[in-house]
């Protein structure tokens, strides 16, 4: 764990220009979900329960050269479910253990502002993180086997927390830890008590690990691909269970996931990272409906789904650039099929495309243009002075060079 | 022993492999009667959950692993009972593609040594010849050529799953069991990889038996799905019927646990309950019983064969054989 030193996360000069504010109010398509101000400072709608303004984390052995995370900034409301997507190497799992202060001695960390239900926890010592974590804000893993004690039995593993928490020990807690497995739905909730975690399935375990999670009631759940190592079946009672609890008592939710399934399933807004740099945080259906961002869209073409199907699968050429060989540019510029020039030569700015509806391209695709796309002819154009305009300029004259199978 | 028909490339027939549970005197039953035709030129999907028995039927086809009982007919010779000599020559026409890409290959050996390894074993070539074997196989994978020279390591994961198919076809395999072969890939490479798959199979005239938990896809991929549960074949069908009319419960149940693939999309949801319970001890019945919401007590007492029905689709199930199953509530 690296605590970053006030003096280092005050000052941090990055490249933001339009986004630099998130203006209030919502997305037309997105029902009642609203996006309140960074700080909830305008009196309008209530507090974030974490807003995060400026996560940038590097290598510690290589803080020049490196980027895992760039310049992150987002909130999350109570109740949301914030779905973070990306694939390996995007940074997504680092970006929760950033914000739970749990960072490996290899990365440096440095933010503007890490809030949790209102406290600023940039650059705190890390008791203060030390608080929250577990009470105000819990997580759950990937491979619940790894998080959990192998020799002890699934009921300690609750009090523990309960214990820990400083809320209760004995008979109560004992109860409590029931209550919880109960609220799992953990078939037979009593023997589970004194079941240890390699007795239990996997689906079994990561329930066990919602109960440790829920056990002091945070007010902020973070999910990192929950659902990854299970069956189908079983990632559908988990999500059903997640959805279930969320609901119930309000919880926010980060769901991380590389699965657009699963984001579609379960979340009200999402984040796209792309190589440690967020590519488009939209409301979900607009997501799906409108993406902007040549990355969210192609991510979108390139699997396939259940719906009708495709001949062939639209591919990305290329693979996520490692830490230590971030384009200088847009860090997708190098597999985007709408590339030009500008696109390499500095790093797009974060910008609004509506209220509720950020990107960072500096030639965003718009729905109507995206039609076109999928249609066989593109549509003739009129002025041409449009940014649109512009790529059906250059793809019509140039041949896609970037669309080649070879990585 | 009959002779397959022409266009059945490879078949088993009652093929059984038990291994005895750890601590028990049980028998974790992985394949427990399973016929199953590869018909040559297509792809056969094989879905099911974890622990369903997939991969070691994949691993019986090809006869890395002993049945303890049944056949597989490779264009109508018994796999199972050719002696070392004879079964190295079939190697040369039947080859896997593993999921891990990381895993799969040597970490010690360059890349050209690791395609090469197959010509090696088969006593093929002259060492100039090899090397331009592999640089062939290179070109149709769609590699530079200087990876021959590289170690597994200096690629990406995506790089390695072409190296593990350059490895595969390095023979020219007729048949090719590939197992999870994109699961571990990150979505923007799976869909290069699927893509490169099914061009050599157009251009190689290749047969595959693509083994997945992903159902979606799979169903891209595939013209016929087999759907497994406990070491059974539950359901047969061409892909299209399958996923719009799933004919078997266990089959209508793991459709609609894949997520949704877009927020409005209307959910279908019957959750399974319970997980897939171990394969231990032959329950009385069908196996899916336990977890089925329409069971009846018949279902308890027979063990359901594979019955085709008037659409084609071959299922295990009673109630979906005499046409008492309730229709999917989906059917659109």
């Amino acid at each position: 764990m690296t605590e970053p030193s006030s003096s280092t996360a005050a000052h941090l000069h990055l490249s933001r220009s339009a986004g630099e504010s998130l203006p209030p109010g919502s997305d037309p398509g997105v029902g009642s979900r609203s996006e309140p101000g960074e700080s909830g400072g305008g009196g309008a709608g209530p507090p974030n329960v974490l807003a995060v303004d400026g996560l940038t984390v590097k290598l510690a052995a290589h803080p020049d050269r490196s980027s895992i995370l760039d310049d992150v900034t987002f909130t999350v409301a109570p109740g949301e479910v914030l779905g973070i997507v990306g694939e390996s190497g995007s940074g997504k799992s680092v970006l929760a253990l950033s914000i739970l202060g749990l960072l490996p001695p290899a990365l440096v960390m440095q933010a503007r502002r890490i809030a949790l239900l209102g406290e600023d926890l940039a650059g705190q010592p890390r008791e203060m993180w030390r608080t929250h974590r577990g009470r105000n804000v819990a997580m759950i893993f990937q491979e619940p086997m790894t998080s959990l004690n192998p020799v002890m039995r699934v009921g300690t593993q609750i009090e523990e927390v309960l214990r820990w928490r400083g809320r209760m020990r004995g008979q109560p807690a004992r109860r409590r830890a029931l209550e919880l497995l109960e609220q799992v739905e953990i078939p037979s909730p009593k023997s589970r008590l004194q079941a240890y975690p390699h007795e239990l399935s996997g689906g079994m375990r990561q329930r066990v690990m919602i109960a440790i999670a829920l056990a002091a009631e945070p007010k902020l759940l973070i999910a990192d691909e929950p659902t990854t190592a299970l069956d189908v079946t079983v990632q559908a009672q988990i999500l059903d269970l997640l959805r279930g609890l969320q609901r119930q008592s309000g919880l926010s939710l980060i769901l991380i996931t590389h699965d657009l399934g699963v984001i579609a399933d379960m979340t009200d807004r999402v984040l796209v990272l792309y190589a440690g740099r967020t590519a488009e945080l939209a409301p979900v259906r607009t997501i799906f409906d409108a993406p902007a961002h040549p990355y969210t869209e192609a991510l979108l073409t390139a699997i396939p789904d259940l719906g009708p199907r495709r001949h062939r699968l639209a591919t990305i050429a290329g693979s996520v650039p490692g830490a230590m060989e971030m384009p200088p540019g847009c860090r997708f510029a190098p597999r985007c099929r709408y590339r030009q020039a500008a696109c390499e030569a500095a790093p797009p700015p974060l910008h609004p495309l509506s209220a509720a509806h950020l990107v960072a391209c500096i030639h965003p695709i718009a729905y109507v243009t995206r039609k076109a796309v999928d249609a066989p002819t593109p549509p003739p154009l009129a002025g041409g002075s449009s940014r649109e305009a512009d790529r059906w300029g250059e793809g019509a004259t140039e041949p896609n060079e970037n669309s080649a199978e070879p990585q | 022993m009959t002779t397959a028909p022409n266009d059945v490339l490879i078949e088993s027939r009652n093929l059984h492999k038990h291994y005895p549970a750890r601590g028990t005197h049980g028998m974790i039953r992985a394949v427990d009667g399973v016929d199953l035709n590869v018909r040559k030129g297509e792809t056969l999907g094989l879905v099911g959950e974890s622990g369903c028995g997939k991969s070691t039927l994949g691993r019986l086809f090809l006869r890395l692993i002993e049945p303890t009982a049944g056949v597989i007919l490779h264009k109508g010779t018994d796999l199972t009972h050719l002696d070392r000599r004879a079964l190295r020559q079939r190697r040369r026409d039947v080859q896997i593609i593993f999921q891990d890409p990381f895993g799969s290959l040597n970490p010690r050996r360059t890349v050209g040594a690791i395609i090469a390894e197959a010509y090696a074993i088969h006593r093929l070539g002259t060492r100039t010849e090899r090397a331009g074997w592999v640089a062939e196989m290179l070109d149709l994978v769609a590699l530079p050529r200087d990876a021959a020279w590289r170690y597994p390591h200096e690629f990406s994961g995506g790089q390695r799953q072409r190296i593990g198919i350059a490895r595969a076809l390095a023979l020219r395999p007729e048949f090719v069991v590939c197992d999870e072969a994109v699961s571990a890939l990150d979505v923007s490479v799976q869909s290069q990889i699927i893509n490169l798959m099914q061009d050599l199979q157009q251009e190689l005239g290749l047969t595959y038996l693509f083994i997945s938990h992903n159902l979606a896809v799979v169903r891209h991929i595939s013209a016929r799905i087999a759907v497994m549960y406990l070491g059974r074949i539950v359901e047969l069908a061409d892909a299209d019927t399958l996923f719009a009319r799933p004919a078997h419960p266990y089959t209508r149940a793991l459709l609609s646990a894949v997520p949704v693939s877009h927020p409005d999309q209307p959910r279908h949801r019957h959750v399974l309950p319970g997980d897939v319970p171990a394969a231990t001890g032959a329950p009385k019945g069908c196996r899916f019983a336990p977890r089925c919401r329409f069971a009846e007590p018949r279902c308890r007492e027979i063990d359901p064969p594979l019955t085709i029905l008037t659409n084609g689709t071959a299922v295990a199930c009673l109630l979906a054989a005499d046409g008492t199953l309730p229709p999917a509530d989906e059917a659109a």
